[in-house]
């Protein structure tokens, strides 16, 4: 099917990587509706975030093919992939830890090259409560407070597609819920979320669409409601043994 | 208020440059002023260092190697082909801003410990090729009678006087380029985004490669520039310039200073070269244990250096605004403290 006749904002197509032995992506395939958001998860180790390291060129892949608006970015430099409007997060917050809060904006602005970004990062502060904080060191914020500025970092910039990897890890319910407002006041918005993360009621309630991985094959795709009764989900996630062929 | 904070730091650096211009002549003796264009010199190289080992953290032990290509360029040029010294000048900081661009090449895949070894190994490279290609470099005895720069009066207290001045404009001039890049340019905002944090600083759209280049070569180019100011103003250059203790004394004096700030090692390398001068009556060993020392006392105690003394200040006060804040975040971190508890 030739890629500009897809609605699909990113295509995954037989996306491998191996380390060594261990097959950590294995023949990985799906698309990313416009304007969806589309949920990953998996038992840990299953591949998820070494899926989302392949998509935004943190790590090669061995095989396969990834479009995003019908052009294959496999294997262009990390920082093209984040100026063609692809923001993502890590597992493990990063942000500009010696720096003020406003400076990690600042320098996210600078590397995609956009001007037009201070009134939405004000206001991505102000929504996440960080307002009074921009001239504080970034490593002085609480986890939850460095985890909305990543996110700040990434929103303020408007990405067409933004990667979440585990959000609402190691945060706080009030926190989690900031984000999940965020995340579903954007969707109505019509951005487009490609999201791991692991507190089911989040996913099942945001997501379009659920990608189940584990051992670094995809064993599941659907609506949330036929991913909660698929039977090999429930035993990937559960533990009750494999129903891997 | 961001304004008024740059607008209060250029007042503080023209202010310090002016003092540095102006004190010397309370009481003028030509060693005093030899002794402060050596400082200006080293305040100059350190500076060229912290830009890129301080704000882009690419660890460099190879910035004697560039200084001495400096002074050998500019010398040699007087000497052999009896160029300008001005020309010398420019030559040097030009063919040291091109060699750093190709010692940078390493650093695109290099860090850390790995760098610093590939940068101390170039510096060894220019220090070998300097005590063995005779007919140019002089050998082991180095160059002499190379001329000095131009325009300066006779008068030994005349000339260092005058020699003083220019040198600390230059070295002002290129210290305040240093600081300007690094603090108000897109690159200074790169530099530091890729010393916290490579991948981090590309998923945010930076080039990082482009941007550690062009540190390199910034920083190598300012480098050459002091190596030509000495060659000009001490009048010898030897292949001792490329030892590696010249490189050890310049990271020393950027931690001394506080690194990641151009000024901050800029103003140790004067307090620290005056300090080792100062206390050559003790003997030239233990002036240099004394060195060692202050070295050692500000890496345990004040890692930050002098100027993390004053930034230091200034991250207590925000935080205790933080505390007294009854905003969201706030609020969040006390129910994240309920929860734990």
């Amino acid at each position: 099917m030739p890629a500009e006749a897809s609605s699909a904002v990113l295509a995954v197509e037989g996306l491998s990587k191996r380390f060594g032995g261990v097959v950590a992506v294995d023949d990985c395939s799906f698309e990313i509706e416009r304007g969806s958001v589309v949920g990953i998860i998996g038992p840990n180790g299953s591949g998820k975030s070494t899926l989302f390291n392949l998509l935004t060129s943190v790590l090669r892949p061995d095989a396969g093919v990834v479009r995003y608006r019908g052009e294959r970015i496999e294997g262009l430099p990390l920082y093209q992939i984040a100026r063609q409007g692809i923001g993502r997060t890590y597992q493990s917050v990063k942000i500009f830890r010696d720096l003020s809060v406003w400076m990690n904006l600042e320098i996210a602005a600078m590397g995609r090259g956009r001007s037009d970004w201070e009134v939405p990062a004000r206001q991505w502060l102000e929504r996440f409560g960080l307002t009074h904080l921009v001239n504080d060191t970034s490593d002085t914020l609480s986890i939850g407070q460095q985890r909305l500025l990543e996110l700040a970092m990434n929103l303020a910039m408007s990405p067409d597609l933004l990667l979440l990897d585990e959000p609402l890890a190691g945060v706080n319910p009030v926190v989690r819920d900031t984000i999940a407002d965020a995340v579903a006041a954007l969707r109505r918005e019509g951005k487009t979320f490609l999201i791991i993360e692991h507190h089911m009621n989040f996913v099942m309630r945001l997501c379009d669409k659920i990608v189940v991985m584990d051992h670094g094959e995809k064993i599941a795709e659907g609506v949330p409601e036929a991913i909660r009764r698929d039977e090999r989900v429930i035993n990937a996630l559960l533990g009750k043994g494999t129903t891997r062929a | 208020m961001i304004v008024s904070r740059v607008m209060r730091r250029w007042l503080w650096f023209s202010g310090a440059v002016a003092t540095a211009a102006a004190a010397p002549f309370v009481a003028p003796h030509p060693f005093l002023f030899n002794l402060l264009i050596q400082a200006a010199v080293w305040a100059l190289l350190t500076a060229s260092w912290d830009l890129l080992s301080g704000y882009t953290g690419q660890i460099s032990f190879g910035h004697s190697g560039f200084f001495a290509i400096g002074a050998y360029t500019a010398a040699g040029l007087a000497f052999h082909l009896h160029v300008s010294p001005w020309f010398g000048l420019v030559a040097g900081a030009a063919l040291c801003s091109l060699v750093g661009l190709c010692v940078g090449f390493p650093a695109l895949r290099l860090r850390g410990h790995y760098l610093a070894l590939v940068t101390l190994g170039f510096a060894e490279i220019i220090r070998l090729v300097a005590q063995n290609w005779i007919s140019v470099t002089g050998g082991p005895f180095g160059m002499h009678d190379f001329g000095t720069l131009p325009g300066l009066p006779a008068a030994p207290l005349a000339h260092s006087e005058v020699l003083y001045l220019v040198v600390l404009a230059i070295a002002a001039a290129a210290i305040a380029l240093a600081l300007f890049v690094c603090e108000h340019t897109n690159a200074g905002k790169a530099f530091r985004a890729i010393r916290e944090d490579q991948v981090l600083a590309e998923s945010h759209g930076i080039n990082i490669k482009i941007y550690k280049l062009y540190a390199f070569s910034l920083s190598a180019a300012l480098a050459g520039l002091a190596g030509g100011l000495y060659a000009f103003s001490i009048g010898l250059v030897d292949p001792n310039l490329a030892s590696p203790l010249t490189s050890a004394m310049i990271l020393g004096m950027a931690v001394f200073g506080g690194l990641g700030t151009i000024w901050g090692p800029a103003l140790g390398a004067v307090l620290l070269f005056m300090m080792s001068e100062g206390l050559r009556f003790i003997g030239v060993v233990y002036n240099l244990i004394a060195f060692g020392a202050v070295i050692m006392v500000f890496v345990i105690f004040v890692p930050r250096g002098i100027a993390g003394l004053k930034l230091g200040r200034r991250t207590r006060i925000s935080r205790r605004d933080a505390t007294q804040s009854k905003q969201v975040g706030a609020a969040s971190d006390s129910v994240q403290q309920r929860e734990v508890t």
